[in-house]
């Protein structure tokens, strides 16, 4: 992949990793600089995509990093129990804070599958999964939040 | 609200994306073009020289050379540069085919765009096994004499291994040579790995490298370049005598020298003036063209004796039909004379006066040095300046250089029309601190100050 073809990529890209980072981090701010910081990464790493293809779920992937370097970040300034609450009793909060909620590997399916719009095999690679984990993931995450969405609402 | 009617509220919320996310990429680029420019890359011996350097990112356009198919992969090369561009479509080229072999590793040499003030050098690197290499080039004389007195620096960075790369070569007083060494420095980085977390900093870690720990090159690449005397005796050089007064400030414009890969406009300074152009904001008209300065490499050059630069370079109309060209000048940068240093109390969080849209942010002890940040106002979206020069200075007056800084988007709860430039003071153990400004403030013209120059004689 080129530098102008990654241009364009980024630019088509660039909502949907907002969306997706957005939600796991629930600031703007946050949500810019992980983008940015995903994006520059990119950049300089370009030269290590060896199948153009897979583009997507490539930056995606660098973005999800960043995000988990946020949260760890985060974790050490917050004490624990503010930010990873049980899964469970979480239909009283609010959606967005419903996701924050949940636990990382659950949250992560949901976004990726309802807010940023990539397939459950997309959302498997991303994640590094089995679909069929993924799928679990998906069920258990969408019953936790009490959300009636049919399997392929969140296909892009 | 049900949790379905929360969720599509939440999809209607997500659509609407800061508008600063549609800026990502160009700060990704900038990013990566200023960890490029903390790599050495450029030398200058007895004169001052103001540089840009711009990763290439311009869309390629079609070009007058498809008839020519070796010329492609080049003109896809130089688009940095509209003068080179030209040159191509001119087929304004020195086609070469040198190549070495060393510890796995192939340079090859394989176009030059040289005239007589400026060398501009292709060729491609490439490895048996992955890995990618990184180049440091010294430009010698063939018979080991004293170094050529010249500036070069590499055009490009992060090139794939077997793309074309590019260095300027750059003769400021005299011409370029007949032929000149290149050495080429070559070094395998491992693979980075985009996915793979970085380590956090630890608190307290010095955020300089030493520059002692760079190991060993893998491969030193040596080239005899011997130039065609046809492309080394190009180009023109007129002489003016426009005096002009900017601001307040007298200047005399004495020379316009015409070259296929650049234009220079050179003045003379007057005495009495009250502060230095650090700056020029012109540009060159004719034949239907406008000619607007270089954007990449050197765009101007100094004495060393004063602050001011006396020569600033244009894109070239070497190859277009105009009878006269029209010089526009349209503002400068001022660095007042009063203004030559200022003053930081890096203890205290004080300043005397900065430059013109610069303030103080923040300074703290880092190590055995400083770390001093400053914020200051962007003059073109997304695009950094420099806010100090290396040099610096401490209560008894002794020279002191910094070898690193950086510069970064918008801290939060800062104006976003602003950004952080961070200077890494290292070893410096006082808490006062005199840095030098690149600049004090801007300048406008309320019209354009112009004049024209005769090109049918």
């Amino acid at each position: 992949m080129t530098q102008e073809e990654y241009a364009l990529a980024v630019q088509q890209l660039r909502a949907r990793l907002y969306r997706t980072v957005f939600l796991y981090l629930g600031s703007e701010a946050l949500a810019l600089d992980a983008v940015d910081e995903a994006v520059y990464k990119g950049l300089r790493g370009l030269h290590k995509l060896r199948q153009p293809e897979f583009f997507t779920t490539w930056l995606t992937r660098i973005l999800l990093n960043e995000c988990c370097r946020e949260q760890k970040r985060q974790r050490r300034f917050q004490p624990l129990e503010d930010r990873e609450g049980p899964d469970g009793g979480l239909d009283a909060l609010p959606l967005k804070e419903a996701i924050l909620r949940l636990s990382p590997e659950l949250s992560q399916v949901v976004i990726l599958r309802y807010f940023s719009g990539y397939t459950l095999a997309e959302t498997a690679r991303i994640l590094e999964i089995p679909p069929g984990t993924a799928a679990t993931r998906q069920r258990r995450a969408l019953a936790l939040l009490r959300l009636e969405l049919c399997e392929k609402e969140g296909d892009a | 609200m049900n949790r379905n009617e929360e969720y599509a509220a939440l999809l209607r919320e997500l659509e609407t994306t800061p508008p600063a996310l549609e800026t990502t990429l160009p700060r990704a680029k900038a990013r990566l073009r200023r960890r490029r420019v903390l790599r050495p890359a450029l030398s200058l011996a007895g004169f001052a020289c103001c540089f840009v350097l711009l990763v290439n990112f311009c869309a390629p356009v079609a070009y007058a050379c498809s008839r020519v198919p070796f010329l492609r992969e080049l003109a896809a090369a130089v688009t940095f540069s509209p003068s080179l561009s030209r040159a191509v479509d001119n087929e304004y080229v020195q086609p070469l085919d040198l190549t070495q072999t060393q510890n796995g590793l192939t340079a090859r040499v394989e176009y030059l765009i040289v005239d007589q003030k400026q060398v501009n050098i292709f060729y491609r690197l490439d490895a048996e096994s992955g890995g990618p290499l990184r180049e440091e080039p010294r430009i010698l004389s063939p018979d080991s004499s004293a170094p050529p007195p010249c500036s070069y620096g590499l055009n490009s960075w992060d090139v794939p291994n077997g793309e074309l790369r590019s260095l300027t070569v750059d003769f400021v007083e005299e011409n370029v040579p007949d032929a000149l060494l290149l050495e080429l420095d070559v070094w395998q980085d491992p693979e980075e790995d985009p996915l793979a977390e970085p380590a956090d900093q630890q608190v307290g870690e010095e955020p300089w490298t030493d520059p002692a720990s760079e190991p060993d090159p893998l491969a030193t690449f040596s080239f005899e370049l011997h130039f065609d005397p046809t492309f080394t005796a190009s180009g023109r050089q007129l002489p003016l005598d426009q005096t002009l007064t900017l601001d307040g400030q007298t200047f005399t414009f004495t020379r316009l020298e015409i070259y296929p890969t650049h234009l220079r406009l050179d003045l003379e300074e007057s005495a009495e003036n009250t502060a230095w152009l650090t700056q020029l904001f012109f540009t060159v008209e004719g034949g239907g063209h406008v000619y607007e300065p270089v954007a990449n490499g050197v765009t101007a050059t100094g004495s060393g004796e004063s602050h001011t630069m006396t020569s600033y370079r244009a894109e070239s109309p070497y190859f277009e039909d105009a009878d006269s060209l029209t010089i526009r000048v349209t503002g400068a940068e001022w660095l007042d004379k009063a203004d030559e240093r200022v003053w930081v109390d890096l203890a205290g969080g004080k300043t005397g006066p900065l430059p013109e849209g610069v303030s103080f942010y923040d300074a703290k002890r880092t190590g055995a040095g400083w770390e001093v940040s400053f914020l200051a106002r962007y003059r073109k979206e997304s695009h950094f300046h420099q806010i100090f020069r290396t040099e610096y200075y401490d209560s008894e007056g002794n020279l002191w250089e910094y070898h690193s800084w950086g510069s970064g988007g918008t801290p939060k709860d800062c104006p976003e029309d602003s950004f952080q430039v961070t200077l890494y003071l290292e070893d410096y153990p006082y808490d006062e601190a005199w840095l030098c400004p690149q600049y004090s403030r801007l300048w406008q013209a309320p019209e354009p100050l112009s004049f024209t120059v005769d090109l049918s004689e």
